[in-house]
């Protein structure tokens, strides 16, 4: 207890302040939430570690300077107050110094905050509406790629199969906001036959924003699921705004993830559906699929093609079709697509296959969507293991649905054939069980309270035969 | 039931001591603290045969910090009390014991392995795992391992041996008997010795002398035997007491060195550690060996032959050449105590490493216990005569 | 491979060479021939190659008495015949190695046909600033650490060693030997030799500038002297085209 007081007041609170604030993306509001929660200021850092930006090196410098100020004035206070000259200086003067985090951990929003409002903002407001010139002026294909989840994929997806052939640019990383298209735009050489622009929704209005300025030719709507429910209050709201590309694009140009069953209101009869069973005329059967990777036929007409992927799992299957038709209809030969196809290969952390001690662990770990977790409980059950272990912390920001959405989750578990069921202790967790336990699973559960000590050990615990799968992991801020 | 108190010792006067602190730490005290099941303690013997047992002790970044020394100089060495079962007894203001139920023994070579550290547990009346006072002690004499093994009807290289004393008394003579007596290229080792410490392999016999000395700098007794032709070495970890069960025979995959040695055993396979696939700390191998299926059964079963043969209990390796052209299996050595377990090659067959020193624990439970019911006191009338 | 050589085990590498030139090489202070097996394999190239790890280096045993250049001169000649190598041609020492070298031969402790010596060590006093600067830090860095706790004290003494670029403490437990060493100068042993000498020095070296070669050079009838462009201590890493061609050219 006094251990965690002092903790506030160690050099290195000012690095975990920076730290918190990075993490946070400089939210504000998620910021002083997390702060107002946090008990031991040592504990905080634990998975990552603040990168040392140069934005993250000025506020240092600030915070640093901010609280000599606050001591000098304190002991200023005092002396003030020794020669008489200033009433209740000395009580004013030791809160100062005793209170000083306290005051620099609220005020530091205070610089973000002006520093948005007067230099940021008006800057990038600036860039964005420039972008949207080079935006419209581009004459080739911009595909937008917009959904709750599953937006990654479809953009390494679409690069690794037209990449080799075409030349495609795209958002890079997770930079999917406005102001990352606008440097996105900047970037550009011209010359492209492709874009593919990344639509990060956060909050209304936000798909809206983004089609009005990169004025997309074509859109893929990944699939819907609550996320982002701080901001959106309802996955209807959510998907509102993320079907408003629609009202941008010519509706035979959209094509939806069907399998995604929330998508299924917000449909229009002339929008394309993709899914497992194909798209646009194409057809799949002869699905296979195991840990090393999913193998199937896609046929239309007389054309048929054999595809095989180092992805693995059925659902991205859809995927993978509708990368095929758009690839064929803009301009690859049938040889070059079977080639893309074949070089598709899972990415870091989303459905990764790796060997550990003889046995398999499939890394989902960046997987924070529901419909993530009902795909990746289905493959457990489909894959051959001696033994299968399911590990998840459960899932974030899913607002006033959080109870519904992980007994739902504790429902898919169940099905999953899971022999061990691993969770990480936290506010989601009862919730989870609740869903297991309502829909029958008896096997063994397992609640971790450490999870960080799990996944570093996790390789004294299997063995060959055992199959593990981890799916999402909580960062920092989550409790 | 309150949980096992579990002493794990490890480290103690040995060439392997260092090796002994990894297979201690990360092959036993972690898995047996993961399980749950028992309280684990941690007692460290260092290099000068002083024994320390504390908390901060099961942390490998102490041993490796570069101030270790200091860091061992801060820490009061225990004393042992063997008085109705092991004790660990911390001298201070108060003197602070702790009951030891039952000892993991974590030590290589020398000192540990050799059966001197299940002495001390058969003194106090307290269970261990792993091979008993008798066949460790055996398995460390690879002479007398062999002789066992070959009045068991398993075949090893042929070889001879000689004690420091007569080697040293009339060395040529020595080379004489070599010379007519085995064909080169042959091996020469120190009787006692694991890890390939001190082995030489000689094409030439006026180099014997000198490899003869290398053995004696580290051993009072030498090995020298035939080299097997057309070979491939395997090992076979077998655990279990009565009932025996083997993980894969394991092929190591031989460096540019005409034999593995300590560094491809130990400290190469450590370096590329991060390396995916079968490399442990004992470096590359292939698990299960690439052998004909008839060959394999066969090394398999003089593997488990040697284990009943020498007495081993618990968990051993069984060391083989192979000559895969007369397909004949030559036993080469027992490792009472093989290091990290070999929990590489158990993960493979499916036994992870808490299932691995769970079952461990169990078979020392039932040894002790079955030999508990042997044990009765026997009343003579022998001392009254002395009255 | 291992052997034992005055009650040491002593390891040492071998390269089996295309004809019959005998090379031995010994590397310098803190240095092994593990550390130079590159080298060594490049040798190969002109002979037989053997390179022993000296006492208290790479994988041999260290001494239980302090020795000085002579003790390892001495050693490396029962070396040799422990190992059974009768004749040798040609000797390459590296830094403290070619300072053994230079005792070895200078005192028939050795016999070789020729003598390569590159970054040859063993002229003391001329560097004056230096040695003295490390005699004062050392000195002081006594002074200064002695009432603070020992684990405080050594890493303190590690950081005033490494500023003044010391190999002292390279190997702890040669600190008194290295003491004899360095106190040593081999001018005059360097007069007695009389078999044809190659002196090879870095032109960028700092622990055995190139006018530690010119001196030799002149101490030594007969040698000769190549200083290397872009090259330090370890030249045969840094230029090691260069060398190799200036000591196949030579042992011919």
């Amino acid at each position: 207890m006094i251990k965690a007081f002092l903790s506030m007041y160690r050099l290195k609170f000012f690095t975990t302040i920076v730290y918190m604030l990075q993490s946070s993306e400089y939210d504000e509001i998620k910021y002083l939430r997390w702060f107002w929660s946090t008990q031991d200021f040592n504990k905080v850092s634990r998975r990552g570690f603040l990168k040392k930006t140069r934005s993250a090196k000025v506020l240092l410098n600030v915070l640093y300077l901010l609280a000599a100020l606050i001591i000098i004035t304190g002991i200023f206070c005092i002396v003030k107050w020794h020669s008489n000259k200033f009433l209740g200086g000395d009580c004013f003067g030791i809160a100062l110094i005793i209170g000083y985090p306290i005051i620099i951990g609220n005020l530091v929003v205070l610089p973000l905050m002006i520093g948005r409002l007067l230099f940021i903002n008006p800057s990038n407001n600036q860039k964005i509406l420039k972008s949207e010139k080079i935006f419209a002026a581009f004459k080739g294909e911009k595909i937008a790629i917009v959904g709750s989840y599953g937006k990654t994929s479809m953009k390494e997806l679409l690069m690794t199969i037209l990449g080799d052939n075409l030349k495609v640019a795209a958002t890079p990383g997770n930079k999917n906001v406005a102001i990352s298209h606008a440097n996105f735009a900047f970037k550009l050489s011209g010359d492209e036959d492709i874009l593919i622009i990344e639509f990060g929704e956060g909050q209304p209005k936000d798909v809206e924003l983004f089609s009005r300025i990169t004025h997309p030719s074509r859109a893929i709507i990944t699939g819907l699921a609550p996320a982002h429910l701080d901001r959106y209050k309802t996955l209807q709201a959510a998907g509102d705004d993320i079907f408003s590309v629609a009202n941008f694009v010519d509706p035979s140009k959209i094509y939806v993830n069907s399998e995604s069953s929330e998508t299924e209101n917000f449909i229009r009869p002339k929008f394309n559906k993709y899914n497992k069973n194909g798209v646009n005329g194409w057809t799949v059967d002869n699905i296979k699929t195991s840990i090393k990777g999913t193998t199937f036929d896609v046929k239309k007409g007389k054309v048929k093609l054999s595809l095989s992927t180092g992805l693995i799992g059925e659902h991205h299957i859809g995927g993978l079709v509708l990368a095929t038709s758009l690839a064929l209809e803009l301009g690859l030969s049938e040889e070059q697509v079977v080639a893309g196809v074949a070089r598709t290969i899972p990415y870091e952390h989303r459905m990764q296959p790796y060997e550990l001690n003889g046995a398999w662990v499939i890394d989902d770990t960046y997987n924070g969507n529901i419909e993530g977790i009902r795909v990746g409980c289905e493959l457990l059950s489909k894959l051959d293991a001696k033994r299968k272990i399911y590990v998840t912390p459960g899932l974030v920001d899913q607002g006033n649905d959080t109870k519904v959405i992980h007994e739902k989750l504790g429902s898919y578990i169940a099905k999953s054939d899971a022999d061990t069921v691993v969770l990480m202790k936290n506010s989601v967790t009862e919730y989870i069980k609740h869903g297991l336990k309502v829909n029958g699973y008896k096997k063994k559960i397992i609640v971790e309270s450490d999870p960080l000590k799990f996944y570093m050990n996790l390789s004294h615990f299997i063995a060959s035969g055992d199959l593990i799968l981890m799916q999402n992991d909580w960062p920092d801020q989550y409790k | 039931m309150n949980k096992l108190n579990i002493a794990v010792i490890f480290g103690s006067r040995s060439t392997e001591h260092d090796v002994s602190i990894i297979t201690g730490i990360n092959s036993i005290i972690k898995p047996l603290e993961l399980s749950g099941e028992y309280n684990v303690i941690p007692v460290f013997i260092s290099k000068d045969g002083n024994w320390y047992s504390d908390h901060q002790l099961k942390d490998l970044n102490n041993y490796s910090s570069g101030h270790f020394k200091e860091f061992l100089g801060k820490l009061k060495p225990i004393s042992l009390s063997l008085n109705s079962g092991l004790k660990l007894v911390k001298t201070g203001l108060k003197n602070k014991i702790i009951d030891i139920d039952l000892v993991f023994p974590a030590t290589h070579g020398t000192h540990g392995e050799d059966g001197e550290l299940m002495a001390i547990c058969e003194m106090a009346g307290v269970a261990y795992v792993g091979c008993d006072v008798r066949s460790s002690a055996v398995a460390m004499d690879k002479v007398i391992a062999k002789n066992v093994a070959m009045s068991n009807n398993i075949d090893t290289a042929k070889f001879v041996y000689f004690s420091k004393h007569d080697f040293n008394l009339n060395p040529k003579i020595a080379l004489k008997k070599i010379e007519s007596e085995l064909k080169l290229p042959v091996f020469v080792k120190p009787a006692h010795l694991g890890s390939s410490i001190g082995i030489t392999r000689v094409t030439k016999y006026e180099d014997v002398n000198n490899a003869i000395e290398v053995a004696l700098h580290y051993d009072d007794k030498v090995l020298i035997e035939e080299a097997v032709n057309n070979l491939v070495e395997v090992t076979l970890p077998i655990i279990g007491n009565e009932e025996l069960k083997p993980a894969f025979l394991e092929q190591p995959v031989l460096h540019s060195e005409d034999f593995f040695d300590f560094d491809t055993k130990y400290l190469q396979g450590g370096k590329k550690g991060k390396n995916k696939g079968s490399s442990g700390s004992q470096g590359y191998s292939t698990i299960p060996a690439k052998l004909p299926k008839a060959l394999y059964d066969k090394a398999e079963a003089t593997g488990l032959a040697v284990y009943r043969a020498i007495g081993c209990s618990g968990i051993a390796r069984v060391d083989m050449l192979i000559d895969t052209k007369t397909e004949k299996v030559y036993f080469n050595e027992v490792n009472p105590l093989p290091g990290g377990l070999y929990s590489h090659n158990w993960n493979k067959a499916g036994i992870n490493n808490i299932e691995l020193v769970s079952r461990l624990v169990d078979l020392a439970v039932e040894r002790f216990t079955e030999k508990k019911s042997l044990e009765t006191v026997f009343k003579t009338n022998y001392l009254s005569q002395f009255k | 491979m291992h052997v034992i050589v005055d009650d040491l085990l002593i390891n040492y590498q071998t390269r089996v060479g295309k004809n019959s030139l005998n090379i031995l090489f010994l590397h310098g202070w803190g240095d092994s021939s593990k550390g130079q097996h590159k080298f060594l394999d490049s040798l190969s190239a002109l002979g037989n190659v053997i390179a022993p790890d000296l006492p208290g280096f790479g994988d041999s045993q260290a001494m239980s008495r302090d020795f000085s250049l002579l003790d390892y001169a001495k050693f490396v000649s029962s070396f040799c015949s422990k190992i059974n190598l009768k004749h040798i041609d040609l000797i390459i020492g590296h830094s403290n190695g070619a300072s053994i070298a230079i005792k070895a031969i200078a005192n028939h402790e050795l016999q070789a046909k020729k003598l390569i010596l590159i970054g040859a060590a063993g002229i003391r006093g001329t560097n004056k600033s230096k040695n003295s600067l490390l005699k004062v830090v050392t000195k002081t860095g006594k002074v200064i650490s002695s009432p603070l706790p020992i684990g405080i004290k050594s890493r303190l003494r590690s950081k005033l060693y490494s500023s003044v670029g010391s190999d002292m403490l390279l190997s702890e437990n040669l600190q008194e030997t290295f003491k004899n060493i360095v106190s040593e100068d081999l001018r005059g042993d360097a007069r007695k030799i009389n078999i044809p000498s190659l002196l090879i020095y870095g032109e960028q070296d700092r622990s055995t500038p190139p006018k530690f070669g010119m001196i030799y050079h002149e101490a030594i009838q007969g040698s000769s002297l190549e200083i290397i462009g872009s090259a330090g201590h370890f030249v045969q890493f840094d230029q090691p085209e260069i060398t190799l061609n200036l000591i196949k050219d030579f042992s011919k």
